[in-house]
């Protein structure tokens, strides 16, 4: 594996990244007789970024960036050794020759692992330090900022989705959907608090939910990434709507060789069991004058997923009673196909102009057999069957144009444009083709007038009764009870809820009197969900400016503009049946059914506790052809005004534009060897705009209205004293219904985020660096939490969500210090503290149950009307166990962990409670074997996410002094998230040069994604994925 | 249309009902007022709190129970539909709020029977609840609205009433449901309480509506109200006592004011037919729709006529062989039986306007005469107690005569 030093042709000038604000360089008197010299490091086939570059006997000093290049200008003219230091590598020592007016190319100086002997001339490598490790450790211990990073590389990690490579990262943690990574969090800090970058720019979002601005990871495969770099405490020149963190996703440019690379996958999920595939093909070119480069990716990742589920939802709000049980079974195949293209054109001046070009295309076509027992519909108790499926389709895609000039020997300039879009919709379900029905499709079997068996009755002091043959709540004699002033409640409680022991969260049993068989089911309705949802920014502007007055200051300036718009429209599409055609039941028993496949068992994880209650379904392959196979035995029933439900989809579609633009201006100067400092303020100024509908002025405003159909104008509602169509004949869709005022409202939302920012940086000597950062950050209101209008209906969850458009955006001044220590091999102790202190935090609240009728969920938003603080400490250890010699020495842990505390006042409560979102304790550990000599590598890591608080219950009712007072003082009403291990385990051998096997497996642990209420005994949401284990091959030519 | 109405309308007093089709007995009319999920024992303790003084009224001058008991599934669908079709679930086969099996095109609800004896006869139904609306056929509305709230119920059943040609409205109030569901169906929860009242109050608006009618005065109305069912805790459809307890009242033309108690039937729920002897003596769902078409078509020949083909399982409250309820449309005056059912210590009430005298005679079914009196003169009502305690459970016949009518009634001694 010897790879040949080159020392080729000068040429003008180089490359200058993004990063060359983090360099360090020394003063130099500049003098007439000048030439430069430029040149890439690499180790093997990599590059190697941030490797200490210093001519000695000089001041010249400067870190490789991220693509392992440097560069010293007007270096006087002379012999030097051009000395080269990276963290675990030998130094390497190159002589070199400055020629006046020229510039010495140096390509690929190749650097060796430390333990061989250094040697001048041709260095020979005797084996690749390949892993992203080595690569992540030396960036991190040369960044001037507090933050890490993680070497995607060519397909070098064994994760697919994006999301994935970044749960392996210290403090990292990623929000989960089907078991896979959607949203990212440094720190275990809420996700909105987080700013995910591509290239810099934060991309538009547009999901299912579209209830942040963080892009969910699922249509972003990892093929398209270069390397993922964490800022735990940002820089002036990173968008500073980031409390949290910013992650920067850098997509592939192209290579500087020519090179091929292949990746084949296929494994196996054990949930669904079912296969999951995986294909990846890379071409690289470089031309032959080397200024000409492209490369073109093309990536489909297509997996079978499960999900067993079981969710519970509670429907009072003066007790802990069920309003129902789902048991779902989730299957579905997502496929994701995304593709690049990178080309770049270096002039002779140094002149750069580059362009990227990305697209992805995620399609998530999911089924889900839920059977649904409802304790507390409002008529009598039934049991649904649920036939769910939908074709999610994701389209994100965009592009960016920019340059790099060298304007003068000390200013650089470098701009960049860039236009993305991202859409969601769903596809053909249930109709063939594009119409305008199709969405998130509902089809209801259901069982009426059941009596369940399983509740007991409550009286107002808490004692329990059971029931009689009627339903009567009978005493322990067995007389009925009668009296009223008991206010008893007939519920099903589970735990320690129920003072005659009630189920475990585990084996919840509904018990249905009077049998429960197939042929009581009968078609209640079905639906589609519409939903389309797009967001684009059309334009996104950068420009930095870079001086370099002396070698000990430099300036860096910059601005940023960016045009954001976006729409949403939710909608129903309901069908029923057409009781003038047909009034007989359509029961299930007359369709195709059978039982559904739960392959391997419904909660196994469990014991199977619904084993043998279960029902058939409709078969799949006629679900979607049902509707229309009833021809007018259904009456459709669209979402316009004549529909009794139109007013409650008024708020679900609004539109908005937002303007953002920022300017920044920071110094980065070395007092001395030691000591360095960057500094500096970014503004970011926003103007947002919103409309959406709303109902003025709420229940009281309504009037008498009929309803036309009017030629040309469609449906018009109409007040009944103020007809003008009456006269003109058109026809009447409704007569004498309710008519709202309904009211487009607008809201101009304009703030000005100044944000100062100091880092302090001190190397105590050669491996050991001590930080400190003074920063103020900011976030966002989302989009969602900012709406006016009506509130956004989600239609199957039962939940409206009421935008707040008196919301401020969240500020936090951020104080972070962190110590690390660097050992050889690629070993790294660091311990960090952090604390943050939020003004304005915006937290999600639930007046919830209202009706448990229906179990409608209210949220909303709040600012925290009292500062919110977090505090936590952070330690990671990277460690081959090298010093063990033999077998032992190609072992090595990485472990790292966080733990965090944080305080908030919720308004009305008495006490304080920790922050919402935010976990207390994480903690990340791998084991890791490498033997080199063979290509072999494995690893095993644990990942644990401590519990946190999700929502806030803030139900409030007038108390005895006509004052709105919480409901719930406690937190025994509000929502959790259960702390969670996650096991995965990894292998790879590399069989030659150009031929790679490796193996995954993932979730060994198989730990439910757990969310209950108040008490872990008290399940809402229950998730198994099962194992995933995967078998890939990569070729590289 | 609405316009249309209030310019015939008011043609019409003009004229003096020349603007429209016209049936015999035009001048029978009915407002059904339902009030979804209203305890009966909650009503009651509103009453007497003052707090629903409308029903309040109506209770004061009317027929009325606290004593009534749902037999079917206590949930909406089929509790409207035994009430508007007067016959029980077997028949009219809705046993859900999905409305599936339903057969009313043979058991069709109750304006569809008035109109085959009344051809031009105007009903309206009004109610928020959709599926009322839309899974029902055959049931003779001319108009079904929905209006999404109660105000807006109360506010066109309002409207509704300004029409002269209305005979028949429904009017549906659903928010008592609502309150119950959300915070318990118990007298001892305010805000199921406060629902009672501010229903009261939609009743109150209606009725003034009612009694503003420009012709009201000689037009023959009959108030029905009554609720579809109980609950408990926050739910209902089961079959405990406070899921199906529940009551009603009327008045108006010709209906008395008297309470009528009734023991419970026991449970007949998920489509056994009721049968039984009981269920002839106390009220029950499916007497409303009897009711009204017995007040709507006071010239019975249709209703017998009919009497196979409709095949009606309720009972009219007004009907005159009935043992528990009185009516004395045969006679000119009003005419009572207080309390009814009773223990064999009843009184008779009857309406005078003239010095008239009326005899009682009450005989067994053999005809011998178990007591006989002359009934006291007080004025602008005749009285008299009665005791029939001392004889044995079973049939009599009361006869009632005064000087240019008689009637006789079965009564039943339990």
């Amino acid at each position: 594996m010897a790879v040949e030093q080159n020392v080729t042709n000068i040429i003008t000038n180089m490359i200058k990244s993004f990063f060359t604000g983090f360099f360090f360089l020394t003063s130099l008197s500049v003098l007439a007789q000048t030439g430069n010299v430029s040149g890439t490091v690499m180790d093997g086939d990599e590059t190697i970024p941030s490797a200490k570059v210093v001519l000695q006997e000089t001041n010249f000093k400067v870190l490789t960036d991220f693509d392992g290049k440097f560069q010293f200008r007007e270096v006087p003219v002379g012999q030097y050794k051009l000395q080269i230091s990276s963290a675990y590598l030998a130094d390497e020592i190159i002589d070199i020759e400055i020629v006046a007016g020229e510039t010495l190319k140096l390509r690929k100086i190749q650097m060796k692992v430390d333990d061989l002997v250094q040697s001048m001339g041709p260095v020979f490598v005797s084996h690749k330090q390949k892993d992203g490790d080595g690569k992540a450790n030396k960036l991190q211990k040369n960044e001037s900022t507090i933050g890490n990073v993680e070497y995607v590389g060519d397909g070098e990690q064994v994760a697919y989705n994006a999301a994935d490579n970044l749960q392996k990262m210290p403090a990292v943690t990623v929000r989960q959907d089907q078991g896979e990574g959607r949203y990212m969090s440094v720190r275990g800090t809420p996700t909105n608090w987080n700013s995910t970058l591509i290239n810099g720019d934060r991309l538009p979002v547009a999901d299912e939910e579209s209830e942040t601005r963080t892009m969910a990871f699922d249509v972003l495969s990892s093929d398209l990434l270069d390397y993922i770099k964490v800022a735990k405490a940002i820089t002036p020149d990173i968008e500073g709507d980031a409390i949290g963190g910013s992650v920067n996703f850098i997509t592939k440019s192209s290579p500087d060789s020519n090179e091929i690379r292949i990746n084949i996958m296929s494994g196996y999920n054990a949930q669904v069991q079912r296969p999951v595939y995986n294909g990846n093909i890379f071409i690289g070119r470089r031309s032959k004058d080397e200024k000409f480069g492209f490369l073109l990716n093309a990536s489909t990742y297509v997996r079978n997923y499960g999900t067993d589920n079981f969710e519970v939802v509670y429907g009072s709000n003066f007790n802990q009673g069920l309003n129902r049980l789902e048991l779902r079974d989730y299957t579905g195949v997502r496929s994701t196909y995304s593709g690049n293209i990178a080309l770049d054109y270096t002039f002779d001046k140094g002149h750069k102009l580059f362009f990227k070009g990305m697209a992805g295309y995620f399609t998530d076509d999911e089924w889900n057999m839920n059977t649904r027992y409802n304790y507390a519909i409002g008529a009598g108790s039934t049991i649904m069957l649920q036939h769910i499926h939908s074709k999610a389709q994701s389209l994100l895609y965009g592009g960016e144009f920019g340059g790099e000039f060298n304007l003068s020997k000390k200013l650089d300039l470098d701009f960049k444009v860039s236009h993305y879009s991202n859409r969601f919709g769903f596809g053909p379900v249930p109709f063939q083709g594009r119409d305008d029905r199709n969405g998130y499709l509902v089809m209801n079997f259901e069982k009426f007038n059941v009596q369940f068996r399983d509740q007991i009755y409550l009286d107002k002091f808490g004692n329990s009764y059971l029931s009689d043959n009627n339903g009567n709540p009978i005493d322990d004699q067995g007389n009925i009870l009668t009296d009223p002033t008991l206010e008893l409640a007939r519920v099903k409680l589970i735990g320690d809820d129920n003072p005659r022991g009630g189920d475990p969260w585990n084996a919840i049993q509904p018990i249905v009197g009077g049998g429960n068989e197939p042929s009581d089911y009968e078609f209640s309705g079905a639906y589609t969900e519409l939903n389309e949802t797009w967001e684009r920014d059309p334009i996104v502007a950068n420009v930095n400016v870079s001086c370099e007055p002396n070698n000990k200051i430099f300036f860096k300036a910059g601005g940023k503009f960016r045009n954001k718009e976006g729409y949403r429209s939710l909608s129903l599409f309901e069908w029923h049946q057409n009781f003038l055609v047909h009034s007989d039941p359509l029961l299930l028993t007359n369709y195709p059914n059978a039982m559904n496949n739960y392959n391997g068992g419904f909660l196994q994880e469990l014991g199977q506790p619904y084993e043998g209650q279960f029902l058939p379904f409709m078969q799949r392959d006629y679900v979607d052809g049902f509707i229309q196979s009833l021809g007018d035995t259904l009456r459709e029933e669209p979402m316009t005004v004549a529909h009794s439900d139109y007013y409650e989809f008024v708020g679900s579609t609004y539109s908005y534009t937002e303007a953002a633009q920022a300017g920044y201006l920071m110094a980065d100067y070395q007092l001395n060897k030691k000591w360095s400092l960057i500094g500096g303020v970014r503004v970011e100024a926003t103007q947002l705009k919103m409309e959406a509908d709303t109902i003025y002025d709420g229940d009281d405003d309504w009037f008498l209205a009929h309803v036309y159909d009017v030629p040309d104008e469609g449906y018009q509602v109409v007040d009944i004293n103020d007809d003008p169509y009456d006269a003109l004949g058109y026809d009447r869709i409704l007569e004498y219904t309710v008519g709202y005022p309904v009211e487009k409202v607008q809201l101009q939302l304009n703030y000005i985020a100044p944000l100062p920012m100091l880092h302090v940086r001190y190397d105590q000597n050669n491996n050991t660096v001590w930080r400190g950062a003074i920063t103020r950050t900011y976030r966002r209101p989302n989009f969602i939490e900012t709406k006016p209008g009506s509130p956004v209906i989600d239609f199957t969850n039962l939940e409206f969500n009421q935008g707040n458009p008196g919301l401020k955006p969240s500020f936090s001044w951020n104080l972070d210090l962190s110590y690390e220590k660097y050992m050889p091999n690629a070993g790294l102790f660091s311990v960090g503290f952090f604390g943050k202190r939020i003004e304005d935090h915006i937290y999600r609240t639930i007046t919830a149950d209202i009706d448990p009728q229906l179990g409608i969920i209210y949220k909303s938003y709040q600012n925290a009307n009292q500062p919110v603080y977090v505090g936590g400490v952070e330690a990671n250890v990277k460690k081959k166990f090298d010093s063990l010699g033999g077998f032992w020495s190609n072992f090595g842990v990485d472990v790292n962990c966080t733990y965090t505390y944080s305080r908030m006042q919720i308004p009305g409560r008495s006490l304080s409670q920790s922050l919402p979102m935010q976990p207390a304790l994480l903690f990340n550990a791998a084991l890791v074997f490498d033997h080199q000599e063979s290509g072999l590598k494995a690893s095993v890591s644990v990942n644990y996410t401590g519990g946190y608080l999700m929502e806030i219950n803030t139900s409030a009712i007038l108390d005895a002094s006509e004052e709105l007072k919480l409901l719930h003082d406690n937190t025994d009403y509000d929502v959790f998230m259960r702390d969670r291990w996650i096991m995965n385990a990894s292998a790879s051998w590399q069989v030659n040069k150009a031929f790679q096997i490796y193996a995954e497996a993932s979730n060994l642990l198989n730990t439910p994604f757990y969310i209950y209420r108040g008490q872990e005994y008290r399940p809402m949401q229950v998730e198994y994925y099962s194992i995933r284990a995967t078998l890939g091959m990569r070729f590289k030519f | 249309m609405f316009k249309k109405s209030l310019i015939l309308g008011f043609g019409a007093m003009v004229l003096g009902f020349t603007g429209f089709a016209q049936d015999a007995d035009d001048e029978y009319k009915l407002l059904f007022i339902g009030i979804d999920g209203v305890r009966s024992d909650a009503l009651q303790q509103q009453m007497n709190n003052g707090n629903a003084p409308n029903l309040k009224e109506m209770f004061d001058t009317g027929l009325f129970t606290f004593d009534s008991w749902h037999l079917g599934v206590t949930s909406s669908g089929p509790s409207w539909s035994d009430m508007l079709t007067g016959v029980w679930e077997n028949k009219h086969g809705v046993t859900s709020n999905n409305y599936t099996g339903s057969d009313y095109g043979t058991y069709p609800y109750f304006p569809t029977r008035v109109k085959e004896c009344r051809p031009n006869a105007k009903a309206v139904q009004v109610t928020s609840w959709q599926p009322m609306s839309t899974n029902v056929y055959n049931d003779g509305w001319d108009n079904k609205i929905v209006p999404p709230t109660d105000d807006a119920c109360a506010q066109v059943a309002v409207a509704q009433l300004q029409d002269v040609e209305l005979d028949i409205l429904f009017v549906h109030i659903d928010d008592v449901d609502a309150a119950g569901h959300g915070n318990g169906f118990n007298p001892s929860v305010p805000a199921y309480m406060n629902a009672i009242s501010y229903a009261d109050g939609l009743v109150g608006q209606i009725i003034n509506a009612l009694e503003s009618r420009p012709n009201y005065a000689n037009e023959k109305w009959v108030i029905l109200a009554t609720t579809d069912h109980g609950g408990t805790g926050t739910g209902h459809g089961g079959n405990s006592d406070d899921e199906r307890h529940i009551w009603w009242v009327a008045t108006g033309y010709n209906v008395p004011q008297t309470e009528i108690t009734g023991v419970d039937p026991g449970s007949y729920q998920f489509g056994t037919p009721p049968t039984d002897a009981v269920v002839a003596q106390v009220p029950v769902l499916t007497d409303i729709a009897v009711t009204a078409l017995d007040h709507c078509l006071p010239d019975n020949t249709c209703i017998e006529n009919n009497q196979a083909a409709w095949d009606l399982d309720g009972k009219s409250w007004l009907e005159e062989d009935n043992n528990v309820y009185v009516e004395s449309y045969t006679l000119q005056n009003e005419f009572g039986i207080y309390p009814n059912p009773n223990g064999g210590v009843f009184d008779i009430v009857v309406d005078i306007e003239t010095d008239e005298t009326f005899t009682v005679v009450i005989t067994d079914i053999t005809g011998t005469v178990v007591f006989q009196s002359t009934l006291d003169n007080h004025g602008t009502y005749s009285k008299k107690k009665m005791d029939i305690s001392q004889y044995a459970s079973g049939a009599y016949m009361l006869t009632l005569t005064g000087q240019n009518s008689a009637v006789t009634k079965k009564i039943v001694k339990n």
